[in-house]
């Protein structure tokens, strides 16, 4: 085996040993939003929320979205939660949904009534996989947030990576070659197929 | 003899599915580069904006107590647009507009029906390849009306099917190879353990 041939068989084969646990992610989480139905029960399951804790509260809230969440930043760093997050309001309320893969806290400040309650959500595996398979960007909270992405970035690039090297692989087994033009041009045909007639 | 019979069948079929799943696989990964990298690629706007395109007078009579998605099709069918679309479900034919979006891969639409004024304007996305590539990922779905829209979603399942099959075929064939076990276990230890380590903090 000469050594490009040895090459590309082991990132082939070590990208897909080290990327195993999101190449599972992604595909259990898009079997249940193929098959919403199935899993229905499985997704915002009624009084899934606790509440944590409720305290008398007032403060003026910023418009500006910048502003909105500093002053959001502010509260949770006042009640010791720390990570990623983002918030919203309308004139009654503010959210701020604490990103969570496993338990996520909402924060709720209820303007008329000066109150902030705090809730953690009781989550289904589907739900955590939901949540593992749309989380995506920089930018979004510490360290740990950002790797996250950069690992996001690094399954895109093994996909490529997977694809160029097995393409290669395929070349080098002429007793293939045949069955796997086949294979090629019956996918890209269907492909074409489907996005022209969708 | 059995056995290297069984092991060329688990390597063929790796190799093969692979080879037909490779356009969904390419959208996947380009798409997901997309929403990692979104202020990069829309500038902070939506991906590609929505132009109208058609306004037509339209009557119709509803069923009582109609689901907002009965009611989309019905919009759809009449309007002889059928194929995937959706509709949010907290919208009442009784309100002002009633949206329907018919979520083609080239050039989505929203259709608004305005019940008062016995009217539809229908808006289509001018596509670009990024909002090609990011409408291609949110496709899903087993249950809408029309054929092709159907089949994608069973070829996705063929893809969950396929991305299941080369995680146990690969992590078999790892096996199989003494001199890449090491290297091998190295990086599966190290992927569940980052992944371990994200699911707990993160």
């Amino acid at each position: 085996m000469n050594n490009t041939n040895l090459i590309f068989r082991r990132v082939h084969l070590y990208l897909g040993m080290l990327l195993i646990p999101w190449v599972l992610i992604y595909a259990l989480s898009t079997f249940t939003f193929n098959h919403r139905d199935w899993f229905r029960g499985q997704f915002n399951q009624p009084d899934s929320w606790t509440q944590l804790w409720k305290k008398e509260f007032k403060a003026d809230v910023p418009r500006q979205q910048p502003k909105l969440k500093e002053w959001a930043r502010g509260v949770l760093d006042e009640n010791g939660i720390k990570g990623g997050f983002n918030v919203r309001q309308n004139p009654q309320s503010v959210l701020i949904n604490f990103i969570q893969f496993r338990n996520p806290i909402r924060v709720t400040y209820r303007k008329n009534s000066g109150q902030l309650l705090a809730e953690q959500k009781r989550t289904t595996l589907a739900e955590m996989m939901a949540r593992m398979h749309v989380r995506h960007g920089y930018g979004r909270g510490g360290v740990l947030y950002n790797s996250w992405a950069f690992v996001v970035d690094l399954v895109c690039f093994a996909i490529i990576a997977w694809i160029a090297t097995g393409l290669y692989m395929w070349w080098k087994l002429p007793a293939t070659r045949k069955a796997g033009w086949v294979a090629i041009l019956s996918g890209l045909a269907t492909f074409l197929l489907l996005v022209f007639t969708i | 003899m059995e056995k290297i019979a069984w092991s060329k069948l688990i390597r063929r079929t790796h190799m093969y599915l692979a080879l037909f799943l490779t356009p969904w696989m390419v959208v996947y990964a380009l798409s997901s580069f997309i929403f990692n990298h979104h202020a990069l690629f829309s500038g902070g706007k939506p991906l590609a904006q929505f132009e109208k395109v058609e306004e037509l007078p339209y009557e119709a009579v509803f069923s009582d107590g109609i689901e907002p998605r009965e009611a989309g099709l019905q919009i759809l069918r009449d309007l002889d647009r059928e194929g995937a679309f959706w509709v949010g479900q907290n919208q009442k034919l009784t309100a002002e507009r009633f949206t329907v979006n018919r979520n083609r891969a080239i050039g989505p639409e929203r259709i608004h029906y305005y019940p008062r004024e016995n009217k539809v304007i229908i808006e289509r996305q001018k596509t670009t390849t990024a909002s090609l590539l990011v409408g291609l990922h949110l496709k899903h779905g087993i249950g809408h009306p029309g054929i092709a829209a159907n089949l994608w979603g069973i070829v996705l399942d063929l893809v969950i099917v396929g991305m299941l099959f080369w995680v146990l075929s690969g992590v078999w064939m790892w096996l199989g190879i003494k001199p890449a076990r090491f290297w091998g276990g190295v990086s599966g230890l190290v992927g569940l353990g980052l992944f371990l380590l994200f699911m707990f903090t993160v």
